[in-house]
């Protein structure tokens, strides 16, 4: 096997919940390989958000160790932190919120490629146009504002925006449980393809074990703060071993019905 | 435009803007109606009103037209109300943006300092500023704001304080933009409409403290102003009260103005904001 790009070792985290400490990450650990797609799936409140702000350094953790791309992601700061963020990005659940209201949707994708000084400003535009159409959008919405798109438009912009530094990684956080359903489709469509010409690898959080069925290659179930099972994504859907698993395949009622 | 269409439907707030467009043309009639300094003598001394078609109001004790001298001092009045008001939110949003955004020890001292700001009287502030450095319109102009900003400082910090927790600002700091970047580019803009709402408030006090000021004898000595126009009329106070009346009823109709229409437009614009 090939040496993991991110791994992520005994991630530990603490909330206080009106004076009760929970857990929401209790000895967490994961790997990601190039090019991978590893989903992180359990119900609500299982810390799978937690583990990506943690990844994202939105969060900070008590304890634990995450090494990216051979680099200590936990000792990084300030100049050095945000020249990593090239290489890990992360596209957002909600598409109403991930963007300020007040952007437009050239000055949201001009902004990565200019913090990061991949494209000179006179070519600024041309390769905003690009980026668009990677999409599979018009690049004639440049112009427009953000709250004048659509939702599926907006996340396809979030992608575009995540795309826009060629990072390694991308955490995408519930990113098409917003959506619906006849968009879902497209988006995760766009996500495949994009792996598949860029070789970037996708830390997919969900509970929709349908769409993670789709997606991924390895899926890691979480339940309390802790992960219950590993595996390939077709033999942990097909034969959940934890309890949690077979709560989430039951849920989903057409996979146990189906094939 | 519905914002127009509602901010009318309220008479007070229509009352206030008629009085803020009279104030605004007097302003801005002055030199050419008057183009003569209005500190020069034009007639006679103490020169009681509707006397003399051509010193409509009359004159002072030094003679000089008190027409002339209104109009003019409504240029003062706005002019350091408005770049009061200009300077204390542009002051307030700052501090109260890099308070709510840095948080920690950061918000604590800027806090701090707010709240020793704060706990002295504006008046007494610019008092003490403007005997200390001398008087002059920027002077008393930055006197007057030093008095207040905090209140723009911590409606600031309040708005600060809930928008930096969204995902947009989460979706800044991915990108890996600079902290300060985010606070000023992404954060302030969208905290500014409730700081904007003080507005109003602060030109009508600012006003109301150069007037003061000026009463004092720390005004601008160069320039007409109301305050110091009922300063003088102070002195023959008994026989012709007319004098400090006169720039009085300017002064009232002014601040209630500016209130007026700053009450109106906030009104008008919440209730956009709930309809949306």
């Amino acid at each position: 096997m090939t040496a993991p790009l991110l791994a992520a070792t005994n991630l530990r985290k603490r909330f206080d919940s009106r004076g009760r400490a929970v857990a929401a990450l209790d000895d967490v650990s994961f790997e990601v390989a190039p090019g991978e797609t590893l989903a992180l799936v359990g119900p609500s409140g299982s810390g799978k958000t937690t583990a990506a702000r943690a990844l994202m350094r939105l969060t900070e953790l008590d304890g634990g160790e995450i090494c990216f791309d051979s680099e200590d992601l936990l000792a990084l700061k300030g100049a050095r932190l945000r020249a990593v963020r090239a290489r890990l990005q992360m596209v957002f659940q909600d598409p109403r919120a991930a963007f300020n209201p007040r952007a437009t949707v050239a000055r949201v994708l001009d902004d990565p490629l200019r913090i990061h000084g991949i494209v000179p400003r006179a070519e600024r535009p041309e390769a905003i146009a690009q980026l668009l159409q990677r999409v599979g959008l018009s690049p004639d919405l440049a112009t427009r504002a953000i709250h004048e798109i659509s939702g599926g438009q907006r996340q396809r912009v979030a992608i575009a925006r995540a795309i826009a530094t060629r990072p390694r990684l991308i955490v995408l956080d519930e990113a098409v449980s917003a959506l619906d359903v006849s968009v879902r489709g497209q988006i995760l469509e766009l996500l495949l393809d994009l792996q598949r010409s860029q070789d970037i690898a996708y830390l997919f959080i969900s509970h929709d074990l349908g769409v993670v069925r789709a997606i991924a290659h390895r899926v890691a179930i979480m339940d309390k703060g802790r992960i219950v099972e590993t595996g390939k994504a077709a033999e942990v859907i097909a034969n959940p071993q934890s309890s949690t698993g077979r709560a989430l395949v039951a849920a989903a009622p057409k996979l146990r019905h189906g094939a | 435009m519905s914002l127009l269409r509602r901010f009318l439907r309220t008479p007070e707030a229509v009352a206030g803007a008629l009085i803020l467009a009279a104030l605004v043309a007097m302003a801005l009639a002055a030199p050419l109606l008057f183009p003569r300094d209005p500190l020069s003598i034009a007639g006679p001394a103490l020169l009681p009103p509707f006397q003399d078609w051509s010193l409509p109001l009359g004159t002072d004790r030094l003679g000089r037209d008190v027409l002339a001298e209104l109009f003019h001092g409504a240029r003062t009045s706005i002019a350091v109300g408005l770049a009061a008001a200009a300077t204390s939110i542009a002051i307030g949003a700052t501090v109260g943006t890099l308070a709510g955004f840095a948080g920690g020890l950061t918000d604590e001292v800027l806090m701090r300092i707010t709240d020793a700001f704060q706990t002295v009287p504006g008046f007494l502030l610019a008092l003490a500023f403007v005997s200390v450095v001398g008087p002059s319109l920027a002077v008393v102009v930055i006197a007057i704001a030093l008095g207040a900003w905090t209140g723009p400082a911590r409606v600031a910090r309040a708005e600060v304080l809930s928008i930096r927790e969204r995902d947009y600002v989460a979706s800044a700091r991915v990108i890996g933009m600079h902290p300060l970047e985010i606070a000023f580019r992404e954060v302030l803009p969208n905290a500014l409409p409730p700081v904007l709402a003080l507005s109003s408030i602060i030109v009508a006090a600012a006003i109301l403290v150069e007037a003061a000021l000026s009463f004092l004898g720390l005004g601008d000595p160069n320039r007409v102003t109301w305050g110091g126009m009922i300063a003088e009329g102070r002195a023959v106070l008994r026989s012709a009260p007319f004098l400090s009346i006169i720039p009085g009823i300017a002064l009232v109709l002014t601040v209630l103005g500016v209130y007026l229409a700053g009450e109106g437009f906030v009104e008008a614009s919440a209730a956009r904001k709930r309809q949306s």
